[in-house]
């Protein structure tokens, strides 16, 4: 048995969970088509052409000896094979141990990410993404249009099919890692913590100011939800 | 430069040790600015309260997009202290009141991002007058000039490394003749860790070279007299209590003077203790008022005089600064 999981753990086809908090499932496609749900638990195996749907509060965690996989509640995630990965609702935070080029698609659009890197996706209900990249290099690049630099708390709209970027908006990185379950809600630190700290530190050291406002969805390609706050709610 | 006038020879007759090496405040012991404010250096740690989520809060902001930010600021300080010349013998002590106006200006330039660090150059400069409020010890005065480069590298191991080069001179208030001068090539390294919610160590560590002219007293001995290495080590708390930042601190700094004899300072080795508390008010972010205390101790070995000595203050300060 021991044998089995250790050589698991070293074929990148698989993902072994090494956490999971709450109500998550996996969806395994049976030769007629029907799907078979497994519940989730620590050390299940996540292999491609099976998916993983998380409920409300779920958190799990997967790994394999190059990345790990972070996903949050209300999502749906599955992989074709390790470098294109299906995130067709929620959210999901991607380390990268060594650089890679990955594909990132949802039901509508599809992004490759390509670099050392760590960083976090957003699925917006317009079908697209928000990229949020908290340390690392690397590009983002879309169907259609020029590709961006992974900028380290730049956040980029990933819209439509074929894809493009839409705006990026730098935010506040510190107010993000203090607040993010998929950074702070597991019981082991990420490998680059230490990095995404310096991430931290450089956005500081140019900060100029803060608006009182929070990004939200994008219902559609041009509208994104803004939450406005009031200066007393910012101590 | 030239010796300064010892105006009162009544405090020089009951200063022996003064009377070799320190015409009026020991230049050894004077805090000088070498490095950028901590405000300015550090994070803001200033953040909206928000609920948590999966990917997060994702607040706006903007980044600075000039290559050079300036800071400038005013520090006034007024202050007791019970042995402002250092003297060694309790009988010599001049209790006094201290008033210390500070103006400083500096810039950092586009931090430099590498792999593991972010490099930061900073250059700044400041100018302090110092007075003494008791009767009979205003000829001591002095003005100071000081100015600094420095190179900061935050590594993501968590440490800070900083090298640099300071200058600083002391002129006589009196006389307007420059009294001491230094260059002062240094290294440190900081490190912050958190021991709590609102509480977090420092630890520090720098050394460098001070390389002096200075004044010589009654003209018996060198003007590089005062050339040392010297190495502190200090570990302070910042505690943030509602709106105060509580800051003790305790340093230790070990000197080694490097000139050979006829110098009077051939041989000598200081270590010096000083224990602080500081207790920050800010009043917004450009304004905090501040309550301090210290106390500090020199064990000196030297052939050639005392230079022993215990000193402690107590005072309080406001700061004002801003950045561009």
């Amino acid at each position: 048995m021991g044998a089995f999981l250790f050589s698991k753990t070293l074929d990148n086809s698989f993902f072994i969970c090494s956490y999971s908090l709450g109500d998550s499932w996996i969806f395994t496609k049976a030769e007629e088509g029907n799907k078979l749900p497994t519940q989730l638990e620590e050390n299940s195996t996540l292999s491609p052409s099976t998916s993983l749907h998380t409920k409300e509060s779920a958190l799990c965690e997967f790994k394999n000896d190059k990345r790990i996989i972070r996903i949050g509640s209300h999502s749906v995630f599955e992989f074709n094979n390790e470098n294109v990965i299906n995130l067709t609702r929620g959210s999901m935070l991607l380390y990268l141990e060594k650089p890679s080029d990955i594909t990132i698609q949802s039901d509508l659009s599809k992004i490759r990410l390509v670099g050392k890197f760590t960083i976090i996706i957003d699925c917006t209900s317009n079908g697209g993404f928000k990229i949020i990249p908290l340390e690392g290099k690397g590009k983002i690049i879309p169907d259609q249009g020029e590709p961006k630099d992974i900028f380290r708390g730049r956040l980029t709209m990933v819209l439509g099919s074929p894809s493009r970027l839409g705006n990026a908006y730098d935010i506040d990185l510190l107010l993000l890692l203090k607040s993010s379950r998929l950074i702070n809600s597991f019981p082991s630190a990420l490998p680059s913590m230490k990095r995404i700290s310096l991430s931290i530190y450089a956005q500081q050291l140019s900060l100029k100011g803060k608006f009182n406002a929070l990004i939200g969805d994008a219902p559609t390609d041009e509208n994104l939800q803004m939450w406005a706050f009031g200066e007393g709610e910012t101590k | 430069m030239k010796v300064k006038n010892i105006r009162i020879a009544a405090l020089f007759a009951t200063l022996p040790s003064l009377m070799f090496a320190q015409a009026g405040p020991d230049a050894t012991t004077i805090e000088r600015n070498n490095q950028p404010p901590a405000s300015i250096s550090n994070a803001d740690t200033n953040n909206a309260n928000i609920d948590a989520s999966d990917a997060g809060a994702q607040r706006p902001i903007f980044l600075k997009t000039e290559n050079i930010s300036a800071f400038a600021g005013f520090d006034s300080k007024y202050l007791y202290r019970n042995n402002p010349f250092s003297a060694g013998d309790k009988l010599a002590y001049f209790e006094t009141a201290m008033w210390l106006n500070t103006a400083y200006a500096g810039a950092s330039f586009q931090a430099i991002e590498v792999q593991d660090a972010v490099i930061t150059p900073y250059i700044g400069a400041s100018y302090t007058k110092t007075e003494y409020l008791e009767s009979g010890l205003d000829g001591f005065n002095f003005d100071s000039t000081s100015a600094y480069m420095m190179l900061s590298a935050q590594h993501s191991n968590g440490w800070a490394y900083r090298v640099g080069v300071s200058y600083a001179m002391d002129k006589s208030d009196v006389n307007e003749e420059e009294t001491y001068m230094e260059f002062y090539p240094y290294i440190g390294a900081m490190k912050l860790h958190g021991l709590g919610e609102n509480l977090m160590g420092i630890f520090d560590i720098s050394g460098g070279f001070h390389d002096s002219t200075s004044d010589s007293a009654f003209n018996i001995s060198q003007k590089n007299d005062l050339d040392n290495i010297d190495v502190t080590a200090s570990y302070a708390l910042q505690y943030l209590y509602q709106n105060f930042i509580i800051s003790p601190r305790y340093g230790a700094t070990y000197k080694t003077y490097s000139e050979d004899s006829p110098s009077t300072n051939d041989g000598r080795e200081d270590l010096i203790h000083s224990l602080s508390l500081k207790v920050d008010y800010p009043i917004d972010e450009y304004i905090k008022v501040t309550l301090f205390g210290s106390y500090s101790k020199r064990d000196s070995k030297s052939s050639f005089a005392d230079f022993d000595f215990e000193s402690a203050d107590g005072g309080f300060a406001l700061g004002l600064n801003t950045t561009f």
